[in-house]
């Protein structure tokens, strides 16, 4: 079973809460993902008013990770965060630290300095990062409970197009990998589940399709089969020698 | 800043894309590229309207793109007119020096009655309009209206109130505010000159880097745009924007861009003498800014009609202005309707635009932000 920070996941499908045509259909689509954490935009949340807001329709059962978004250097961040923990209770924080308003790809650098401080607060951190690998280990290092490694740019649905990164961040990190960003299919998150990845982290896919209920069980399916193959051990596409190698056996003959 | 720092509109480049024939498989072609670049956003604006297919294609395309970058949901804005005390003598804006009647210029106390109106609404993003003044030197009435949003609970200011100078930009950026509009009205020189005879805006360069110093001055959004049919040729118009945001994109890759290029509608006291660009070659520049920015917010105002404004929602407008009042206070107030900076077309109330959305599969939103961002 996923465990990240010591809590256990029943699920390796972690949702996003945005873009979706109404906080109904996120519900449904929550519910039908049977994701147990679901992040959710401190800067689309109205803590002051009565209205119920997004937080109202997210089902008491779902953990809450609230996310950083909006932040574009540490300093952001780590504000954003102490909100979050205020209003929300929770000292688990994805961290989003994003300058690039085109690509929307993260800042290393910030967001390794923000890492380090919010570990120091206490805040159980989960860091989105562009894939690689040495800065995946400066962030284990740091103390992060997972890496979040992008799949493609954020919304652009392209699958795992930094995936011989992603292999090598599954390989030497301790911690749980977590596919984030670019997943645009099941087949992509099936993908990421059969290289080893921990879990993934699904948005737009879902919340853009004509019907996000039906596609958020897909994603279930998709990544219960992903994890499934990994786990019975796939024929391995190695770099390195294969013992079954019929080149060298006539050596023995 | 020196105006060497600044953006300068190439009108040889756009002149030369203005005359180039492009072939129509050089249209359909463009419909598919990634990067389009300016020659590839010119055959999209340049191809015939009427060619269905085409049209079709490109609608189809920017809903795609729309929806993919900015999910199922539509940012609901309100203006709040601070002033229509102007000395500006623009020849198509109802708060023109020229027009002869009585200026409104909120006091402190009814901004902050205003802005609690406008906060009880469920908006969380303002935009603060005003006239310009003298050497704006009325900053610190601006600065003060910005921090009385802050105070009021809003968590993003946008300011639209001229070609501030790097200082009192910094002054408005410090006092809370996140994000700044500024239109350059026509990038057409001539025109430009023509329609702003006097005032503050006389000076086409001083608008046109505008931009430029207020990035200068922390702002990390900024919107630009350009009335349609101020200059006679809104193709020319629509190329510069593409330059102009091109050139700043280049310069600032950490700034966050939006396009607004209204249709000009008639004021009252001034004239109507503006070129009329019809629903279908406007929706067209509109779907070709999508495809060649496809991370762009694009701003629908409510000059449009309600038909247009759901309509162009489902293509490629991620924000819609709502209830908007064109004249300073109106929330509270509803006795100063007399002088519009310009008349409106959609008059829906919020509830019935919240149904009209939702009803063609859209959610709104009211906050986008955080006011612990903006502080610098």
């Amino acid at each position: 079973m996923l465990e990240i920070a010591g809590k256990k996941l029943k699920s390796r499908l972690l949702i996003g809460s945005g873009k979706f045509s109404s906080y109904e259909l996120m519900r449904d689509a929550i519910i039908s993902s049977k994701s147990d954490l679901a992040t959710v935009a401190l800067r689309r949340v109205e803590l002051k008013g009565s209205s119920k807001g997004i937080l109202g329709y997210i089902p008491k059962t779902i953990n809450l990770l609230p996310n950083t978004s909006g932040a574009r250097n540490a300093d952001e961040a780590v504000r954003i965060a102490r909100i979050c923990k205020m209003a929300g209770g929770t000292n688990w924080i994805k961290l989003e630290v994003i300058p690039d308003p085109v690509y929307l790809l993260p800042d290393p650098i910030e967001t390794l300095q923000a890492a380090q401080q919010l570990v120091k607060e206490d805040f159980v951190v989960l860091p989105y990062i562009n894939a690689d690998p040495l800065l995946a280990k400066r962030l284990e290092d740091a103390g992060c409970a997972t890496v979040m490694p992008l799949g493609a740019p954020i919304g652009s649905n392209k699958g795992l197009k930094t995936v011989e990164m992603i292999k090598i961040i599954i390989d030497i990190c301790k911690i749980p990998v977590v596919v984030d960003a670019g997943i645009g299919k099941p087949s992509d998150a099936a993908y990421a589940m059969e290289l080893g990845a921990d879990a993934v982290l699904v948005n737009s896919a879902i919340a853009v399709a004509d019907d996000p209920v039906k596609m958020a069980d897909a994603f279930r399916l998709a990544v219960i089969a992903g994890r499934r193959a990994f786990e019975s051990g796939l024929g391995e596409q190695s770099d390195k020698g294969e013992a079954s190698s019929p080149l060298t056996g006539f050596l023995d003959g | 800043m020196k105006k060497s720092e600044c953006f300068i509109l190439n009108e040889a480049e756009i002149n030369e894309l203005l005359d180039r024939t492009f072939t129509s498989s050089r249209a359909y072609a463009a419909l598919e590229k990634e990067q389009l670049g300016i020659s590839g956003f010119a055959a999209l604006i340049k191809h015939d309207k009427n060619d269905n297919l085409f049209y079709e294609k490109l609608a189809v395309k920017a809903r795609e793109a729309t929806r993919a970058r900015f999910g199922l949901v539509k940012g609901l804005y309100i203006p709040l007119y601070l002033s229509s005390a102007c000395h500006n003598s623009c020849s198509y804006c109802g708060f023109s020096i020229e027009n002869k009647t009585k200026r409104v210029t909120l006091s402190m106390d009814e901004i902050k009655k205003e802005l609690k109106a406008i906060r009880a609404k469920g908006f969380s993003n303002i935009l603060l309009v005003s006239g310009e003044l003298k050497n704006f030197s009325n900053i610190d009435y601006l600065a003060e209206a910005v921090a009385s949003a802050r105070s009021a609970g809003f968590h993003s200011i946008a300011v639209e109130l001229g070609a501030l100078d790097e200082q009192p930009a910094l002054m408005l950026a410090k006092a809370g505010a996140n994000s700044f509009v500024l239109y350059q009205e026509t990038y057409h020189r001539e025109t430009y000159e023509k329609a702003h005879a006097g005032g503050l805006k006389a000076g086409y360069r001083l608008r046109l880097g505008g931009a430029d110093r207020a990035i200068k001055a922390r702002f990390k959004q900024v919107t630009l745009g350009f009335l349609v049919g101020l200059y006679s040729d809104p193709m020319f118009e629509a190329l510069a924007l593409y330059s102009h945001l091109s050139y700043l994109k280049q310069k600032y890759w950490d700034v966050e861009f939006s396009v607004s290029f209204p249709r000009m509608t008639s004021a009252a006291g001034v004239g109507s003498a503006f070129k009329k660009v019809d629903d279908r070659q406007y929706a067209q520049m509109l779907m070709a800014f999508r495809l060649a920015f496809p991370e762009n917010g694009i701003n629908l105002s409510t000059r449009e009609t309600p038909k247009f404004r759901d309509g162009m929602a489902n293509i490629c407008a991620t924000h819609l202005s709502v209830e908007s009042k064109t004249h300073p206070g109106g929330y509270i107030d509803k006795s100063g309707e007399a002088l519009a900076q310009f008349d409106i077309h959609d008059n829906r109330s919020l509830l019935e635009m919240t149904a009209a959305l939702k009803g063609i599969g859209y959610d709104v939103y009211f906050k986008d932000w955080e006011m612990e961002l903006n502080r610098l």
